[in-house]
């Protein structure tokens, strides 16, 4: 009952469940500006999709949870346009030229271990500071109402950078070399994490850009939805792994998700979204380090996934 | 002239000699009756019961190999980095392997098949079987591990099974009894041809054995959905591309808040 077969995967689920795993990781998109590529994938491929094709079809379901998610924040005005096609080009730059570093990597050996071990420590270091800076700042509020910034020598050296232009929508002044020189490196990383680039694109916009947080997540998300398309016609032409009956269940449930998720996000505060977010982020790299200390079940695996 | 006198029985003894041929070729799987032989994978498809049935001596156990082409497969092995971290650490080739392989056998005077492996090992059958004759592109002294891990991720995957003792009998009279084995073919099956083997065991020694086609297709939206994902693959990427945009733009269309109304 309530069975769907899946031609690429070459598997039957349940729709209910893949509807309610939809929504779920619809909502968290909604909210923090995520793929939720980190969660799904594991997921799917738990439940006996191929690791692949959980990978590609996922991303086929982030377009849909993305156009949802992005319409949802762009009412309530909070996607910067300009700032997302700049990082946009430059996460495209990024992620051509990551696919090439990867192959170098690869020939080097142990590329495996460097990407696992620099991604655990990445997202357990930026986890701990989003989760302390918003927490003090938190705490500051509820003392004083606000408190003037110093000027550090990195808002100097990023006032110095050449054609300063302005973001109206995240309300900042800044070079246009700053979003593109920031997408090209997540773009970089994404590409040779496997992943969306999520995790990195938030906290890089919250810290590195200064974007106010709710413009954040709404600024994130479209520029996930172009990745993912370009990700979906890609994987969907050269390696045929895109369940469509799997992308189009989850999206049900997703692009619901992300409608409920933007109307929690509207509710919270910007610092209370980022000490969430950096919970998440924590928990996310809890979950890789238990991956890698406890003995796996099986000492083989399929190729492919994240 | 000799020709016009020898034709006719020449063409007698052609004949008997090909009917008898057929005839032998029958006998052997009109012990057993495969139902269906044709196994559709439509929508809807979540797995499906594949029944075998026959005739066996009454003192004899009977085995039922369902078994796919094989197949050379590529995977990750897992391994201790710095002797702390498991990771994937280099690949593993294994050839020799049959892509999807459900045994059920009875243990009537076989009991020992169902705690020692090589008594199904002598028979041909089995995973310890099926250990012995793949191929494995790693170093002798790991080659035992691997083929275990090989099998254990292979029946996680729902692709191979081993069933001891169901299989049904009933007894016809003091020579025969019938058998009756309901075999599950788990979702995971992919569309192909399979062979149905079934053996009738007397002793530890088959005594007879016959080979059935299991034909398993896609139909409907599945053999539409990964022939258009196969053969036009870009156009696939768009369609799937333009439905998840549509059905997020109707998502924010019915359930979506009205324009206006900032965050801060």
């Amino acid at each position: 009952m309530f069975h769907l077969y899946l031609p690429i995967a070459g598997n039957s689920v349940n729709v209910l469940l893949i509807f309610g795993l939809g929504g779920l990781v619809g909502i968290l998109s909604g909210i923090f500006g995520v793929g939720g590529g980190f969660l799904m994938t594991p997921l799917l491929i738990m439940i006996g999709i191929p690791p692949t094709v959980a990978a590609a079809s996922d991303s086929n379901q982030i377009v849909g949870a993305s156009t949802s998610g992005t319409l949802a924040h762009y009412k309530m005005g909070n996607v910067d346009f300009k700032m997302g096609m700049l990082l946009l080009i430059g996460g495209v730059t990024g992620g051509t030229l990551g696919v090439q570093v990867i192959k170098v990597l690869r020939q080097m050996g142990n590329a495996d271990f460097l990407i696992k071990i620099t991604y655990v420590l990445m997202l357990g270091f930026v986890g701990s500071y989003m989760f302390i800076e918003s927490l003090q700042a938190l705490r500051k509020k509820e003392a004083s109402a606000t408190t003037p910034r110093n000027e550090s020598k990195y808002a100097q050296f990023i006032g110095k950078l050449p054609w300063q232009t302005d973001f109206e929508k995240s309300g900042i002044r800044l070079s246009v070399l700053m979003p593109l020189v920031l997408g090209i490196f997540v773009g970089i990383l994404a590409a040779i994490m496997g992943v969306g680039g999520g995790f990195i694109m938030v906290p890089v916009m919250v810290y590195l850009l200064r974007m106010p947080m709710h413009v954040v997540v709404g600024t994130s998300l479209f520029q996930i939805l172009f990745t993912c398309v370009d990700v979906t016609i890609m994987q969907s032409y050269s390696n045929h792994t895109v369940d469509f009956i799997l992308a189009l269940i989850l999206l049900l449930g997703s692009t619901l998700g992300a409608q409920f998720g933007a109307k929690i996000s509207k509710k919270l505060k910007g610092d209370q979204l980022k000490i969430l977010l950096a919970s998440l982020v924590l928990i996310v790299m809890a979950k890789m380090l238990l991956d890698l200390l406890l003995t796996p079940h099986v000492m083989l695996a399929l190729i492919g996934g994240h | 002239m000799i020709w016009s006198r020898i034709r006719i029985p020449v063409v007698i003894m052609v004949a008997s000699f090909i009917w008898h041929l057929q005839l032998a070729c029958s006998t052997e799987s009109a012990t057993t009756k495969i139902e269906p032989n044709l196994i559709a994978i439509g929508a809807f498809f979540n797995g499906t019961p594949l029944t075998v049935s026959g005739k066996v001596g009454v003192e004899n156990d009977v085995a039922v190999v369902v078994s796919g082409k094989q197949e050379e497969l590529t995977l990750k092995k897992k391994g201790k980095a710095l002797g702390l971290l498991w990771m994937n650490q280099g690949d593993v080739h294994f050839k020799k392997v049959p892509n999807f392989y459900i045994l059920y056998f009875s243990i009537g005077r076989m009991k020992s098949a169902a705690t020692d492996p090589n008594t199904l090992e002598k028979l041909g059958i089995g995973f310890e079987y099926l250990k012995n004759q793949m191929e494995i592109g790693a170093p002798a002294e790991e080659r035992d591990s691997l083929a275990d891990e090989f099998l254990k991720l292979k029946q996680n995957q729902g692709l191979y099974a081993s069933h001891p003792g169901e299989i049904s009998f009933e007894q016809k009279n003091e020579k025969e009894k019938s058998f009756i084995a309901k075999i599950w073919i788990p979702p995971q099956i992919s569309a192909g041809e399979y062979q149905v083997k079934v053996m009738e065991i007397d002793n530890g020694q088959i005594v007879d054995n016959s080979k059935n086609q299991l034909n398993v297709k896609e139909e409907g939206i599945p053999l539409m959905l990964s022939s258009l994902a196969f053969n036009h693959s870009l156009l696939y990427g768009f369609f799937a591309v333009l439905i998840a945009v549509a059905a997020g733009l109707a998502m924010d269309f019915f359930f979506g808040t009205g324009k206006g109304g900032g965050a801060h």
